[in-house]
């Protein structure tokens, strides 16, 4: 009797509790990887949209203390014409502790365009006036992403602009896009900028 | 007893499993979980430093704003340092919302001198003692003054009691006449009492007309009989400012000069005059560009000639009378208004009668004269002066090209800034 009555219960799980077990965790798997899959397309969005945000206003920060800092925009300068994606800016040339040498006379010229061979690389580019200007000559790629650069002043494309002496003021728009497994990320930042040491 | 022990120890083993499962299900929740904070931990870093750089910024340009302000309506004396340097610190500058942005320094350098050069830093906490800062910089000048930008132009009263017509043209687009005539030659006065401007007589003006700021034009400016003003009547937004003529400095003296009858004579360089006289039929002949200031008495005596010669630029500051009498000539000959300027410094506050009888190229800013116009000839230029009573039938033609002339001789004209820089990236200091 008393063998009968300690009988040991029989070791491991019984079939409902196998299935139950399975239905469970399958359940928390499936809510883990949804929520996984939420969480990774929040942070390819969140992080590719900060990516074109970055690229435009990296752009738009050179661009604006080009602009403020300009005496003048060119309707052209060397081999280079303004257009509609060409900006080119007549700044005064600074010494080596980066200060202005003479706001009348001494000049650098600073180039932003559109790459024409490279699409979506938006260039500036400076020619210095030599033997007086710290700035040296050169140019380099200030993002990769440019899908669209357009540039007015007053409502007026700048390639429709008559006088560019009276350019006093540059609106820039710039869009910067990046294809994300095949998904578009696409930011536009429209500013304008005000010639702050435009010559009279 | 053994049997309830067993029974105990599988009790706690279910326990135990379940913790263990517990934390390692945390475990793998927080390891997802783990590269989002990361990232956006990181943009918020990116965010706050762009956020504070661009405060940084605008507290620098703050800063200039407050030095030019000082400059302008301002005592800078007051501030901290001497006549060589200038400092003021703005400490927890607030926003108008209440928030405390950060700190303004503003050093302005040779603040008594013709160019006082600004910097201005702004500051703004970054991460514990260390600051985010921001430098600016601008070389300040005298901001030059438009004085032509009127066909006439009076401080206070502008008669017209005659058949006087103003117009414009632009001298750039060559001479008067055809299609190079336009309907921009306006008038105005700084009054704002009744009849500042008053046209009689068959006076047309082609343009605009306006009243000093705040006044009510149609009271201001009176239309009589056939009276014309193809434009608008209006107010003027701001009164335009009269400075005084600074009177040239370095000049030669060279004592009177005269001209008797008939004589003729040459000038051609600058030169400091105590008086100026030409007398009947004697011709004056301008032939180098020159700078006069003469001091004293300007007289031009019955049909006598001054003539400024072709392509020559004369600039002639009145510091005593000017008279002109009938059938005397002042004779531009490059017809270019832009070239003949007569300036008139706060001692030159009498009548300017104008009597001469030939066409007139010129410029003329007499802000303390009366100016009394009995000439029947083509005025082409600009007049501004203090009052004016137009008592002849003369045609003034507003020179376009004038609207852009500016002065830099002129007193107590604001401080601008004349070259502006922003210093490339934020720095970090220590507190």
């Amino acid at each position: 009797m008393d063998n009968k009555s300690h009988k040991p219960k029989p070791k491991g799980l019984t079939l409902v509790e196998l299935l139950i077990t399975m239905t469970l965790i399958s359940l928390v798997v499936t809510a883990l990887l949804s929520l996984y899959s939420a969480g990774q397309e929040y942070f390819i969005n969140g992080s590719s949209r900060a990516d074109v945000l970055r690229d435009v206003r990296y752009v738009q920060t050179w661009m604006s203390r080009d602009i403020k800092e300009a005496v003048q925009v060119l309707p052209s300068w060397d081999a280079y014409t303004a257009s509609d994606s060409c900006l080119i800016l007549r700044i005064p040339s600074v010494d080596g502790s980066g200060y202005i040498i003479d706001i009348e006379n001494d000049f650098d010229h600073v180039i932003y365009r559109i790459h024409p061979q490279i699409s979506g690389r938006l260039e500036r580019i400076i020619d210095a006036k030599d033997g007086v200007s710290s700035r040296t000559d050169g140019s380099r790629f200030l993002a990769t992403r440019i899908d669209a650069f357009q540039l007015s002043s007053e409502g007026v494309n700048l390639s429709a602009v008559a006088d560019f002496g009276q350019v006093s003021s540059i609106d820039i728009s710039l869009t910067a896009r990046k294809d994300v497994l095949g998904r578009p990320y696409e930011e536009t930042l429209q500013t304008g900028v005000k010639l702050r040491n435009k010559m009279e | 007893m053994n049997t309830q022990r067993m029974d105990g120890m599988n009790s706690c083993r279910e326990k135990g499993y379940i913790l263990v499962i517990g934390v390692i299900i945390m475990a793998f929740l927080l390891l997802l979980a783990l590269p989002f904070m990361y990232q956006l931990s990181a943009e918020n870093r990116l965010t706050d430093k762009s956020f504070k750089s661009c405060a940084a910024l605008s507290l620098a340009e703050a800063g200039i704003e407050r030095a030019v302000w000082e400059m302008n309506f301002g005592d800078i004396t007051t501030w901290d340092g001497d006549s060589a340097l200038r400092l003021m610190t703005i400490a927890s500058f607030q926003a108008p919302s209440g928030n405390v942005m950060g700190d303004i320094e503003i050093k302005v350098y040779n603040p008594e001198g013709a160019h006082p050069f600004v910097e201005a830093m702004g500051k703004v906490p970054y991460s514990g003692t260390v600051l985010m800062a921001k430098k600016t910089r601008a070389e300040l000048a005298e901001i030059k003054y438009d004085p032509w930008n009127f066909a006439v132009f009076g401080d206070e009263d502008l008669d017209f009691s005659s058949a006087a017509t103003v117009d414009s043209y632009d001298s750039r687009d060559g001479a008067y006449g055809g299609t190079n005539v336009s309907s921009e030659g306006n008038i105005g006065t700084n009054g704002t009492l009744l009849g500042c401007i008053d046209l009689c007589a068959n006076a047309e003006v082609y343009g605009d007309a306006y009243s000093g700021p705040g006044s009510d034009p149609e009271s201001v400016i009176i239309t009589r009989s056939n009276a014309l003003i193809s434009g608008d009547k209006d107010s003027l937004t701001e009164e335009k400012d009269m400075p005084s003529v600074k009177p040239p400095e370095g000049l030669l003296p060279m004592g009177d000069y005269s001209l008797g009858v008939g004589a003729t004579g040459t000038i051609d360089a600058s030169g400091l005059y105590t008086s100026l006289v030409l007398d009947n039929n004697s011709t004056l002949t301008i032939t180098s560009d020159a700078t006069l200031y003469i001091t004293g008495d300007f007289t031009m005596s019955s049909n006598c000639q001054l003539n400024i010669a072709d392509g020559v630029k004369v600039t002639i500051y009145l510091g005593g009378t000017f008279n002109q009498s009938s059938n005397s000539q002042f004779n531009n000959l490059s017809q270019d208004p832009t070239s003949l300027l007569i300036l008139g410094t706060d001692s030159f506050n009498g009548t300017m009668t104008w009597n001469s009888n030939s066409d007139f190229y010129g410029a003329v800013y007499v802000p303390r004269a009366h100016v009394d116009f009995n000439s029947n000839i083509d005025y082409y230029g600009s007049i501004i002066g203090y009052t004016f009573e137009f008592n002849s039938n003369a045609r003034f033609h507003y020179d376009l090209a004038l609207a852009g002339l500016k002065r830099d001789d002129m007193e107590d004209l604001p401080w601008g800034v004349k070259s502006w820089q922003e210093e490339l990236g934020p720095v970090f200091i220590q507190e």
